[in-house]
């Protein structure tokens, strides 16, 4: 029963896998505003409830995207909810802030990094972009290498396709 | 940034971010060179400790775990070079990590690129986080901030920080 479970969970992981290459992936699925992206090939996606995540194959780059909204968006600063995401994540507070955009829109990326007892760092930016009093697009870049250079050019090739559609 | 590399400025990141903090310094509007153009200009605030040398700036927070440096690169292939390229000969040259990360970003009002390196931790000294942003001013000039925090930096370290980068200012040069 359990390995009957089991594949019938890595056979819904492929057929969402194979439905997202065929077509731009949308976040959230309905409604608007959203964040859509062309998945290339390379790339490998974790369709979640509100949220892809989207792994390089055979590197240690990946990248996040999600549409938080509610009405409690318009009232919560930027950084609040950089913290409240890095500490979901595991992550510490933030080393460094700058400008970033996500498809043209101005917004606050925050750095974060954590260094684990065997040696490797984990790496995450996270771009927030304020869209309306009730949505914010957020966009993680990450890796898990500190030796990344050329995976680092495929991952912000991806996050440069990201369009943002039906926002005022 | 003439008669010192970026690679030069970034290979004294890591003990200025790491020592203790230094003493006092009033606030002012920073210019390097002191005349003449092209020039960049950052308002020091009473948080940090300054230092101009020829046409670059440094300065290291006076609460300790940042550093910044900004200054300019005159060579006539920057603009034939891509960021990415320059950059990874930047950190190759400083004998740093290479960067991992890579985003668009803006700098003085220039569209560049932000490089994100990570040194790992040793037995006496935390993480240090270092993001060098680039923007090609024209053809032949390249501007660069470089920022280095350490492990243990806290957000309102890190905005001032932020609010330093965001004084920083150019003059002489014409925007593409």
């Amino acid at each position: 029963m359990r390995r009957q479970v089991f594949l019938g969970i890595l056979l819904a992981f492929a057929v969402v896998s194979v439905a997202a290459r065929a077509q731009p992936v949308r976040i959230p699925g309905k409604g608007d505003p959203a964040l859509v992206v062309e998945v290339p090939r390379h790339w490998e996606l974790h369709q979640e409830e509100g949220h892809v995540a989207l792994h390089l194959k055979g590197a240690k780059v990946f990248l996040q995207l999600s549409m938080v909204s509610g009405l409690a968006v318009d009232r919560t600063p930027l950084p609040t909810i950089a913290s409240n995401v890095f500490e979901a994540a595991g992550m510490p507070a933030w080393s460094q802030t700058l400008p970033a955009t996500i498809d043209g829109r101005a917004g606050q990326a925050y750095v974060s990094v954590r260094a684990d007892p065997g040696g490797g760092i984990v790496t995450m930016v996270l771009t927030l972009v304020k869209l309306d009093p009730l949505h914010v697009a957020a966009l993680i870049r990450g890796t898990v290498d500190s030796e990344a250079s050329a995976q680092a050019g495929y991952l912000d090739e991806l996050a440069g396709s990201i369009r943002i559609v039906g926002a005022r | 940034m003439r008669g010192r590399s970026i690679a030069a400025v970034l290979m004294a990141v890591l003990p200025a971010v790491l020592i203790a903090a230094p003493p006092a310094a009033e606030a002012k509007i920073l210019r390097a060179p002191p005349k003449g153009e092209p020039a960049i200009s950052i308002d020091a605030s009473d948080d940090w400790e300054p230092k101009v040398e020829d046409d670059n700036i440094a300065l290291t927070a006076k609460a300790g775990h940042a550093y910044v440096h900004v200054g300019t690169e005159v060579n006539p292939t920057i603009g034939q070079m891509s960021l990415s390229a320059i950059a990874a000969n930047v950190f190759t040259a400083a004998d740093l990590p290479p960067y991992v990360l890579t985003l668009p970003t803006t700098i003085a009002g220039y569209p560049g690129a932000a490089f994100l390196s990570v040194v790992p931790p040793t037995d006496t000294t935390g993480t240090v986080t270092i993001v060098v942003i680039l923007a090609k001013l024209d053809a032949s000039h390249l501007l660069a901030l470089i920022r280095a925090t350490s492990e243990g930096i806290t957000p309102d370290q890190v905005a001032l920080v932020e609010k330093l980068s965001n004084t920083l200012k150019v003059s002489g040069f014409r925007k593409r």
